[in-house]
């Protein structure tokens, strides 16, 4: 699993029970822990740099402000995947009236390398996100970029166990006929993105 | 690209292979944003006061509505409702057995067979058809069933009982044995029984026959019994005239359904006969046809008696009229049509329509309606009309005939029969 994990050797829970208590500092502390992660997940969702810039300042702004109410601090991480999740659809519906262009970025494909084919991989993989709507985004990322149990998927985007799994089902279905239907032109560019 | 296989298992490589980027340029900002926010208060946080369970997973725990469950069972939900209205509209809605009702279907006989007719148009309906010689329907109060006789030997031999919806199905054969002579049969106020009398005049006796067929019993009463009928609004009486024989006369009984019990209403005389009993709807009182024995003319009184055994008396009759018989009373219970006569046997006649309290002679039809013996009559269940089934100088049934109570008014019923008729009370 490629979660980012560097906060193994932190005192976590130190952090956010000072952090609840206005340390400021302590939540700064958290900040650098799980930033990376956060804008990951929101690009990931929301497929939009920008949008992933507001949808994490505005999970952290909320988390500062909302600290004080946690009351289990080994529960941080759900409750910040949470805070992103929901934020990262407010700002696609904030932002669903404007065409959100996904980066095109031009691939040359030298056929017979291994990178070659990690880059085309990545760019399907792209173009197979894009096609998704953000809420089966946001249930493909937190379970195979997080590593969630599908039931912490479906508390973490507010919806029910069933209707995860078949969100995660229809999501795989859709991101498969995506990928394996979509010829590989070798030795061109290969326009990568879709309109969100 | 990695195989269809494969997919899944690739999937969290690939995404982080997506997701990296450089760290994020707006740290600064997060931690300079946050740092002029203000923190709420621990008390304001609901999830302070809540289980700790709620605090992460207040959100998932409280379901979303789920909308196509919810839709599926408001569509059950309808489903059921209209099911319900439709079953409940498919069921027939039944009238109290007693007191007027809406006007139902006329049922008759007519070739050996029953019919039901719409007591407007006619429009007939075969209700019990089939070789037999079925004869004299009676309905259940509720308009359910019928009750007919079905001869088992030629028009004038015995018969059997039967019972049969409304609408010809689930005919049951309540009495076993082939009987003679049965007559007066009627359904018990809930519909569970059957009363009928079988035998020759002078020895009639009274039975009751489960309407499912289970089986019948003949009440002990010690004496020959002829009009019997359940009084309302129970049935746990059955009234009917009785002759002990040994020339002490005719009177007035009912008997204790239960316990064959029998009291006396009116005392038996060896100087009157009593006959053509009919119990008043509200069950507070008994018609009958009271005469006195002379063989040179019509003698017919139509007396009503409480029956409780308290008060007689006989309705009036018009200057010139000599006699009137067979009673019956509105569904109401506050009026009886009559055959009246103005002869000294059965010509003129007249049908009246008199007040059950005797306080008027009523209203008369045209004279030379009817000209013979069992001339029946019943009102229409709505008590809007009379339904007279005459029988002519030779006993022979003739057309039917109904007759507006308020003005006398008469007109030819819709249907053609060939014996007595029978209207249904259905629920208004």
């Amino acid at each position: 699993m490629a979660a980012p994990a560097a906060e193994a050797n932190v005192d976590q829970r130190g952090l956010v029970e000072r952090a609840r208590k206005g340390d400021h500092d302590a939540f700064t502390a958290l900040v650098d822990l799980t930033l990376v992660r956060l804008d990951s997940v929101a690009r990931l969702i929301v497929r939009d740099p920008e949008l992933a810039r507001d949808a994490v300042q505005d999970t952290y702004i909320r988390a500062w402000r909302d600290l004080p109410g946690l009351r289990d601090p080994d529960r941080f991480d759900a409750w910040l995947h949470r805070l992103i999740v929901h934020s990262c659809l407010d700002q696609v519906r904030r932002r669903r009236r404007r065409v959100i262009e996904v980066e095109l970025t031009p691939i040359d494909m030298p056929a017979a390398t291994d990178m070659a084919g990690e880059v085309a991989d990545r760019d399907m993989l792209e173009g197979a996100l894009a096609r998704l709507d953000p809420g089966h985004r946001a249930v493909v990322v937190l379970h195979y970029f997080l590593g969630m149990p599908l039931p912490d998927v479906a508390a973490a985007v507010g919806i029910p166990l069933g209707t995860a799994k078949s969100r995660l089902h229809y999501a795989l279905v859709a991101m498969k006929v995506a990928v394996l239907r979509e010829p590989v032109t070798t030795g061109s560019s290969v326009v990568g993105g879709h309109l969100a | 690209m990695t195989s269809e296989r494969r997919f899944d298992q690739d999937l969290p490589d690939l995404l982080a292979q997506v997701a990296q980027a450089p760290a994020p340029g707006y740290r600064d900002l997060i931690v300079e944003r946050t740092a002029r926010t203000r923190q709420r208060p621990a008390w304001t946080f609901p999830e302070r006061w809540l289980p700790m369970s709620a605090v992460t997973s207040r959100t998932a725990t409280i379901p979303r509505l789920p909308l196509r469950i919810v839709a599926v069972a408001a569509l059950l939900l309808i489903a059921l409702v209209v099911g319900a209205v439709l079953i409940a509209g498919s069921q027939q809605r039944v009238p109290a057995p007693f007191g007027p009702a809406d006007n139902g279907r006329v049922a008759y006989v007519a070739g050996g067979d029953i019919y039901t007719a719409d007591p407007v148009t006619g429009a007939a309906t075969a209700l019990v058809t089939g070789p037999e010689t079925d004869a004299h329907p009676v309905w259940s109060l509720d308009g359910t069933r019928v009750v007919f006789e079905r001869k088992v030997a030629g028009p004038e031999g015995n018969g059997r009982l039967y019972v049969a919806h409304a609408d010809g199905t689930g005919l049951v054969a309540i009495t076993s044995t082939p009987q003679d002579k049965l007559a007066s049969y009627a359904f018990s106020p809930d519909g569970s029984e059957v009363l009928f009398m079988v035998g020759s005049d002078a020895s009639s006796e009274l039975w009751i026959a489960k309407t499912d067929g289970s089986g019948a019993r003949r009440l002990d009463v010690g004496m020959s019994v002829d009009s019997p009928a359940y009084r309302p609004p129970t049935g746990k009486e059955i009234v009917f005239a009785g002759d002990a024989g040994n020339g002490a006369g005719i009177g007035l009984f009912a008997v204790d359904v239960a316990s064959d019990k029998v009291r006396t209403i009116v005392q038996p005389s060896p100087t009157m006969g009593i006959g053509w009993v009919r119990v008043a709807p509200d069950g507070s009182r008994a018609a009958y046809s009271a005469s006195t024995q002379d063989d040179s003319r019509n003698t017919f009184r139509v007396q009503v008696s409480a029956l409780d055994g308290s008060r007689t008396v006989t309705l009036p009759m018009p200057q010139g009229a000599t006699f009137q018989d067979a009673p019956a009373w509105s569904n109401d219970s506050t009026m009886l049509v009559v055959t009246r006569g103005y002869s000294t046997r059965n010509q003129q006649m007249t049908l009246a329509v008199v007040p059950a309290d005797a306080t008027s002679v009523g209203i008369e039809t045209a004279r030379g309606l009817t000209g013979c013996c069992d001339t029946v009559l019943a009102w229409a269940p709505d008590d809007r009309s009379i339904l007279m089934s005459p029988e002519d100088i030779n006993g022979t049934f003739t057309e039917q005939v109904l007759i507006d109570p308020d003005t006398g008014s008469t007109k030819a019923a819709p249907w053609s029969a060939t014996g007595e008729a029978a209207w249904q009370r259905i629920a208004r």
